[in-house]
């Protein structure tokens, strides 16, 4: 069970804001989910590693670091929605009333 | 259309000078200008681009071993490009054009390939249905009120309808075979290191893989041939050796052992006429010397709650790159920082994005964790284990691709179908995703006039013989040759 508080409270560590409307439906729709998830409680995995990559009966191949020259940041620049000479603008970082980066 | 063509079909008429790059890049758009209007598979398409490119490939000339060069193809909208829009169908990026190409987009231009277009999609690959998507629904290339499957729903319903001979998609928990098996086409997910995903939007980076989508096996092993290999930028690819997919095609299948594992045939879960296709295809393979042997993968069930776990944790970190700053949609009124952020992903993401991104905010959690997502990762190692012991008495596992053909589109749909119900209709595909193996899909049959889709699993980098098998079924059966009713008669060069 997740009630409304907390989804809540993930949404702000997701960085969205929900309407109550939303709060209370996704609540609904997010218990029954995890209720269908616990199912895997019932799997007894003392003594077994965990599989977080998905690389398949070997290693993920390295490579030195080596710095390149990049001549794109005036295209990167132009992806940006704001941007001010060779700076992505935004808007105030601190409500201080000093202003923006 | 391109409803009878294959890749060496189309490249013989090619060398022989029957037809040019530029005719084949026009008999696509004409395609799309007639049939696009019903299903809605293209979200981009580049005319003039292509028709450049065609233009010099057809002052070049095409020699005999350029088996790819000058054939038309169509790929995802969640591979980046730089001469079209890459939305990944989300308001987040509706207007983003990348300043590099993936890998596969240079992979394909290398071998003469023309892209024309971008293909639908759930948003940011997170759905089974396309319906998702941000921009529009896609529908079924065999009945318009029907969903093409997802997430690569457009990429099927454009191959399928014969609008482009070959596209690409990404396949997650399923997004390229379930909506193949929707469709009636063959769609590859290749072994987890395969093919490179430098410029692939990441939904769950530990199961995401790119694989082509065809009308034939053997077009799509001949695919798979000028995508796998490194490129420097993914180091989750393996080292696969030069090494040729279509090399098993054609050789016999007498004597290969089949598993069919029992909890796959449980009507139950399966709808009994997909069963019963199944057991006619098995029925084939056994004509042709194959000997099928029952196994068992006694974890099936808990493959689904252990993706769902495993790609929304991954998925909720991936997604936290869009905040509007650098690249993509920036919400307008933003009083401060913070608020730039929250407006941004707030309008910029769809109820499905956010569902989901929630759940693995939830995976994630301090007190979750360990009894959720660590959990859920052990669960992993557990479904891996399981086809590895049995790939020790098989050759290929055999299943049904999906556990009923595509749904109504919701517009068309008296019943609302429950979340929960959603995901466990991956029963099938996303076991295969968490083991990190190769499978392909392809059609072996109809039930009420809607294809249904085979699923061969094969062990790890072992897709020639997938291949093998496939190339084997297909060519006794009559299934590929048929077309969506909506295209009949339609067929013109």
């Amino acid at each position: 069970m997740i009630d409304k508080k907390q989804v809540l409270a993930l949404a702000k560590t997701m960085k969205f804001s929900l309407t109550d409307e939303e709060a209370d439906r996704y609540s609904h729709k997010l218990s029954e989910i995890i209720n269908y998830l616990e199912l895997i409680q019932e799997v007894d995995t003392t003594d077994v590693t965990p599989t977080y990559y998905g690389i398949v009966g070997q290693l993920a191949s390295l490579r030195e670091d080596v710095a390149e020259q990049s001549t794109q940041s005036e295209q990167l620049l132009n992806n940006a929605s704001d941007t001010e000479g060779a700076y992505v603008r935004v808007p105030a970082i601190l409500n201080d009333g000093q202003g923006g980066a | 259309m391109f409803l009878n063509e294959t890749i060496e079909s189309l490249h013989r008429q090619l060398v022989s000078g029957e037809t040019t790059a530029t005719q084949l890049v026009n008999r696509a758009f004409d395609a799309i200008a007639e049939t696009d209007p019903q299903l809605r598979a293209f979200l981009d398409l580049d005319p003039e681009g292509a028709r450049e490119v065609a233009k010099k490939i057809d002052e070049e000339g095409i020699k005999d071993d350029e088996l790819y060069k000058g054939i038309p193809i169509a790929i995802k909208d969640n591979i980046v490009t730089t001469q079209m829009k890459t939305t990944a169908a989300s308001k987040m990026l509706e207007n983003f054009v990348s300043i590099y190409d993936a890998t596969v987009v240079h992979k394909l231009e290398d071998a003469g390939m023309i892209i024309i277009g971008k293909l639908n999609l759930d948003e940011f690959a997170m759905g089974g249905t396309t319906e998702t998507s941000h921009a529009h629904t896609t529908a079924n290339a065999w009945n318009i009120q029907h969903v093409p499957g997802g997430s690569s729903g457009g990429s099927a319903a454009a191959v399928a309808s014969g609008m482009v001979p070959v596209a690409l998609g990404t396949d997650t928990g399923g997004s390229i075979r379930q909506p193949a098996a929707y469709n009636g086409i063959v769609g590859m997910k290749p072994t987890y290191g395969t093919i490179s995903r430098w410029g692939v939007i990441a939904f769950a980076s530990s199961l995401d893989q790119v694989g082509p989508m065809t009308k034939t096996v053997k077009d799509n092993a001949q695919m798979l041939n000028i995508l796998y290999g490194q490129d420097g930028h993914d180091n989750t690819l393996a080292t696969i050796e030069a090494k040729d997919y279509t090399e098993k095609i054609g050789h016999p299948i007498a004597g290969m052992v089949i598993g069919v594992p029992k909890e796959t045939m449980d009507a139950t879960l399966v709808d009994k006429h997909i069963i019963d296709c199944t057991k006619h295809a098995l029925k084939q393979l056994e004509s042709q010397g194959a000997v099928i042997k029952e196994i068992s993968l006694p974890l099936l069930k808990y493959g689904v709650p252990a993706y769902y776990t495993i790609a929304t944790a991954e998925a909720s970190s991936n997604l936290q790159r869009f905040d509007g700053i650098r690249y993509g949609f920036r919400a307008e009124n933003a009083q401060d920082l913070e608020d730039v952020y929250v407006k941004t992903r707030t309008e910029g993401f769809g109820e499905e994005v956010k569902i989901r991104c929630l759940l693995g905010t939830y995976m994630l959690s301090a007190e979750r964790y360990e009894d959720y997502f660590k959990h859920a990762a052990r669960v992993r190692t557990l479904i891996s284990q399981d086809f590895e012991k049995a790939f020790e008495n098989v050759d290929v596992i055999v299943t049904p691709t999906t556990t009923t053909t595509a749904p109504k589109l919701k517009e068309y749909n008296t019943v609302e179908e429950e979340a929960v119900d959603r995901y466990s209709a991956d029963l099938l595909t996303v076991p295969v995703n968490l083991a990190g193996i190769p499978a392909l899909s392809l059609p072996c049959g109809f039930v009420n006039g809607l294809p249904v889709g085979l699923q061969l699993i094969g062990r790890s980098f072992d897709e020639s013989t997938l291949y093998q098998v496939g190339y084997a079924f297909e060519q006794a059966t009559d299934y590929h040759t048929q077309h969506p009713h909506m295209m009949k008669g339609e067929e013109s060069r």
